[in-house]
């Protein structure tokens, strides 16, 4: 407690800080919309003061999203902007809100697909389709946070081959692989740790998956480690996985491998072997 | 074991051809910690998990479930809810079965007679709402195989559900407070009235002795969809019907049910299968389950299977599909006012409801509607009726909304011919001592009730208190007559409104003990239900002490809760504590000053509460004061009677009653033949936090204090008092 008031005095003393937010990130999404009423529509529901706010561009279509990561999500801004009419990239509107926008703001929406769209793609043929079996009780054999620790991997090893693309797509699967983990599947103490850093990976994975460059994708990865170390020392994997450290990048950073050798995903083929094993987590 | 068929049961009949098989599962009951806000809470896991596993059968086959309590020092119990069985498996502690105790392994081994969706929970305390609740499904054996996916709807609330009964037990709002910083309104306090012009409207309900309009008693900090905030389908492409088993697992919430990816259509309830019906939205009673299928009409979409608390505060949502994310339209908040006008005409001045003629029953009449905006239109412009359909949703809007007497059965469900036991049920209660019973008696107050093999019982509910109850019968169907003749549906579950009349009827097939209470877990343990006895012919296996273990189970609702409060200000300590039980009331109050001129004062009193709405309270106590130092006040009350406050040691009896506007007036008269009658008032609502206590009396004594409400412990109270004077400081509720 008293160190936040320390550090929100603290922060009021700063001069020269244009951002409103704390720990602020700012990403880029798309958001449809056709006029200036849905602008100022859009920016209203997207602001909650000392959280999020919003700039949308009527022309692009997209809208700088600033928020402060330790209070909200990026998730929680696009559902605002969606109940309020406005599909995106992630959430479309209900069809009532949609409806309830005015005239000049009842935009062509682009994000939605319709019945009509999918039998006409489909070629109303559904016959082929094999209905899945109803599923039996899940069985605790396989780890639950296995796939957000592939994907994790995945996400590293893009990284080590410097290629953003690769990077951008392991990091919106590891968005996706947090969201469909069977927490019913995890032991209690697991499932406290994951409750505490699921928010943390996914935000992370989303500033990735939006970054703009190879440099912007390495330091947002970085801040992926002190969640997956949690989680990898909570439910250690049957294959050792190593902490590893760098003490160059941003004054000294970690890392997690299931190499023992050194790849480094913060420099790629600069600096590739630099730094060292801090520590083998197994099981 | 013998197989029973039970013959009220329309498509439990076994067909032959197929070799039965024993499906077993082994469930291991430990406590654990658990975060879903940030903050560590005791909790239950089954096998490691919450909610506890799904356990999946074919009927016909028999169901073998070992359960180990691997706790160090609860016991608990598992009941298989909805499942007929023998009536010692049943699972309720004491009643049916033993309780499982610490490190001990019981064996429940029953066949399976019946298909379709229920669930199992512990009957021991509070234990079902941290977490011990899972799904019971039980496939068709010829059954088309289709996509389905298994949701148990469940709260979370990091106070500890003990603290949680025994706060609605002393009336406290906090929890109000809580859903007012969700959503604003949810207090109902005087300045939420005038600012949407309904003081009229709010003096009227405290005239009539309300204190707001409940429409669920406890605040949760969580929805949960399996355990989690949101849950996911995702392996589901355009076209897939998907048969969405849901399972209404809360402790005490209702859950409307909406979808974002078009209509529902309703295809069975609490397991037995109904002629399918198409609606936009249902609720579900606590306890109830639906089968509902649904169909995704695009591909890369995830559509929002959205359960929204009665309340509106929160909800949960269930993705069908993967991609981008289709929401349904989330329920708008509560018209509390027009609630509570509503109230105001149906409330009669003795406490009963009347329901104005309108012979309401089966959901068909939904009184809320007129809080639902999207039913009567925004605040602003609240649509009103006077006909017949005022409070018929469907005909007030196009939005379908799903009701018993919607629900048809496929098969006849008419019983066998026999004598029929016909009994009355008149559910009663009060939101301020949180009294819930039958008849105004609780499970401890009555006896069991006898019913016999060949006998049909048939029973008519009327529910006359302020709140709806989902009334559960275990081990039986019955059928809700609901206008659909023989084809009446088969429920285990029955959700009665306020002013409701619904009757249910079932033929005694069943052998023992069987519980019929209220769902709501904090009802329930008030003492809200009765018990069936069947005869048996044999002695019960398992409780072979059967009145020790009948004491044992009536112990539940005949629980003591203490509370207290008190300040601690500039002019002295200014407090009182309370121990209640559901009839029984301690109560102590102390005045004590910092100086001799001050003083110091204490009474104590102990007494009954009479009547349903428990309005009146006689009682004895003792009152003792010393001061110094005043020689010059009157010292006479205003019955000209000589009333010394420097020194007193007396005993006194007399009653309390709660006057319209809450004002409780207190009269008494002493052993030195004094008498004293006060006015006095508690926690006046002004605005959502900030409360007035008010108190005058014929002693010429008074006080008037503001208290502003910091956390459910917490407050700062300042205080006039004429024996005592102005005094601030901080105050603590426990
Ligand atoms: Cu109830
Ligand atoms: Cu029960």
């Amino acid at each position: 407690m008293r160190t936040t008031a320390l550090l929100a005095t603290l922060w009021l003393l700063l001069p020269g800080c244009s951002a409103q937010l704390k720990n602020a990130h700012s990403i880029t999404v798309r958001i449809d919309g056709d006029c200036p009423m849905c602008e100022k529509t859009i920016e209203e529901v997207a602001y909650v003061k000392g959280e999020a706010e919003a700039d949308w561009d009527v022309d692009a279509k997209t809208a700088r999203i600033t928020i402060d990561t330790m209070r909200t999500t990026l998730d929680a801004v696009l559902q605002r902007i969606a109940h309020a009419g406005y599909d995106n990239e992630r959430y479309l509107a209900p069809d009532a809100a949609y409806a309830a926008l005015p005239g000049c703001c009842q935009y062509a929406r682009s994000f939605k697909r319709t019945p009509q769209q999918e039998a006409a793609a489909h070629g109303h043929d559904h016959e082929g389709h094999v209905a899945e079996a109803p599923q039996p009780a899940p069985q605790a054999t396989t780890d639950p946070l296995t796939p957000v620790f592939d994907v994790y991997f995945q996400l590293k090893d893009a990284l080590v081959a410097s290629d953003a693309a690769k990077a951008k797509a392991a990091a919106q699967q590891l968005d996706a692989a947090v969201r469909v983990v069977d927490m019913g599947a995890l032991g209690a103490d697991v499932h406290t740790v994951w409750m505490q850093e699921m928010e943390l990976i996914a935000n992370v994975a989303t500033a990735i998956g939006s970054a703009k460059d190879l440099e912007a994708q390495r330091k947002a990865f970085r801040e992926l480690t002190s969640p997956m170390t949690r989680l990898a020392k909570a439910s250690p994997a049957s294959a050792p996985v190593y902490l590893d450290h760098c003490p160059m990048y941003e004054g000294g950073s970690n890392w997690l491998s299931r190499d023992k050798a050194i790849r480094n995903p913060f420099y790629g083929a600069q600096m590739m072997t630099c730094g060292s094993v801090k520590e083998t987590i197994a099981r | 074991m013998a197989q029973t068929v039970h013959p009220a049961l329309g498509t439990s009949r076994l067909q032959g051809g197929f070799t039965p098989q024993v499906t077993r599962y082994d469930l291991v009951i430990t406590d654990t910690l658990v975060s879903y806000t940030g903050k560590l809470r005791k909790a239950y896991a089954v096998n490691g998990g919450i909610p506890m596993p799904t356990l999946t059968f074919t009927e016909g086959d028999t169901a073998m479930i070992v359960v180990r309590n691997g706790m160090a020092k609860e016991e608990t119990s598992l009941h298989w809810h909805g499942l007929i069985l023998p009536y010692h498996l049943d699972g309720v502690p004491y009643l049916t079965t033993a309780p499982i105790k610490p490190g001990e392994t019981q064996v429940y081994k029953f066949p399976l007679v019946q298909s379709g969706t229920y669930w199992y929970h512990s009957h021991t305390n509070l234990q079902e709402q941290n977490g011990m609740h899972g799904a019971f499904i039980i496939h068709k054996r010829e059954s088309p195989p289709m996509p389905e996916h298994v949701v148990i709807l469940s709260e979370w609330t990091d106070m500890k559900p003990m603290e949680v009964h025994r706060r609605l037990h002393m009336a406290n709002d906090w929890s109000a407070i809580k859903k007012h910083q969700v959503r604003p309104g949810s207090v109902q306090s005087y300045s939420d009235a005038i600012g949407q012009r309904a003081l009229g409207v709010k003096l009227t309900n405290e005239w009539k002795r309300m204190n707001a309009m409940d429409v669920s008693d406890v605040y949760y900090d969580l929805l949960l969809a399996n355990g989690r905030p949101v849950d996911e389908a995702p392996r589901l492409k355009a076209g897939d019907r998907v048969r969405v088993r849901l399972i209404n697992g809360g402790a005490s919430s209702y859950f409307w049910i909406t979808f974002a990816g078009g209509k529902m259509t309703v295809v069975a309830s609490d397991g037995m299968d109904v002629e399918p019906v198409e609606v936009d939205r249902f609720i579900m009673g606590v306890a109830e389950t639906y089968d509902i299928i649904v169909t995704i009409p695009a591909d890369s979409t995830a559509y929002e299977l959205l359960a929204t608390s009665e309340d509106r505060v929160r909800s949960t949502s269930v993705w069908l599909g993967s991609g981008i994310r289709q929401l349904a339209a989330p329920l708008q908040p509560l018209k509390y006012f027009e609630g509570m006008k509503m109230m105001n005409d149906m409330m009669r001045m003795n406490g009963d409801l009347d329901d104005m003629g309108m012979h309401m029953s089966l959901q068909q009449m939904d009184m809320n509607v007129v809080m639902y905006p999207e039913i009567t239109g925004p605040k602003e412009t609240s649509r009103t009726s006077e006909g017949d359909d005022r409070y018929n949703g469907n005909a007030l809007s196009d939005i379908v909304t799903l009701n018993y007497a919607m629900l048809r059965s496929p098969t006849p469900t008419a019983l066998p011919p026999g004598p029929v036991k016909e009994l009355k049920f008149t559910l009663t209660g009060n939101m301020d001592r949180y009294l819930w019973a039958i008849d105004n008696k609780t499970v401890s107050e009555t006896d069991r009730i006898l019913i016999r093999k060949g006998e049909n019982v048939r029973i008519i509910l009327h529910n006359n208190s302020m709140m709806r109850h989902p009334m559960h019968l275990h081990g039986h169907f019955f059928r809700v007559v609901n206008g659909q003749g023989d084809h009446a549906p088969l429920k285990n579950v029955l959700d009665i409104m306020p002013m409701e009349t619904d009757t249910i009827e079932f033929a005694a097939t069943e052998e023992g003990d069987w519980f019929f209470h209220c769902h709501i877990l904090y009802h329930m343990m008030s003492g809200m239900g009765r018990v069936f006895t069947n005869p048996p012919a044999e002695p019960n296996p398992v409780l072979p002490d059967a009145r020790k273990a009948w004491r044992r189970f009536l112990r539940e609702d005949k629980a003591w809760h203490f509370m207290a409060m008190s300040d601690f200000a500039t002019n002295g300590i200014d407090g009182e504590a309370m121990l209640m039980s559901k009839r029984w009331a301690l109560q102590t109050e102390w005045r004590l000053g910092y100086t001799e001129m001050h003083g110091q004062e204490v009474e104590a009193h102990f007494g009954r509460y009479f009547g349903k709405m428990q309005w009146w309270f006689p009682n004895i106590g003792i009152d003792w004061r010393t001061r110094e130092g005043h020689t010059d006040s009157p010292e006479e009350n205003m019955f000209q009677q000589r009333n010394t406050k420097n020194s007193r040691s007396v005993a006194h009896i007399g009653f309390q009653y709660t006057l319209p506007m809450l004002l409780v007036l207190d009269a008494r008269i002493d052993t030195d033949g004094r008498l004293r009658a006060q006015l006095m008032r508690h926690d006046i609502p002004l605005t959502p936090r900030l409360r007035l206590d008010l108190m005058g009396n014929s002693d010429y004594e008074y006080m008037a204090g503001l208290r502003y409400v910091l956390d459910k412990t917490w407050a700062v109270r300042g205080h006039y008092d004429s024996d005592m004077g102005f005094g601030v400081g901080v105050a603590f509720t426990y």
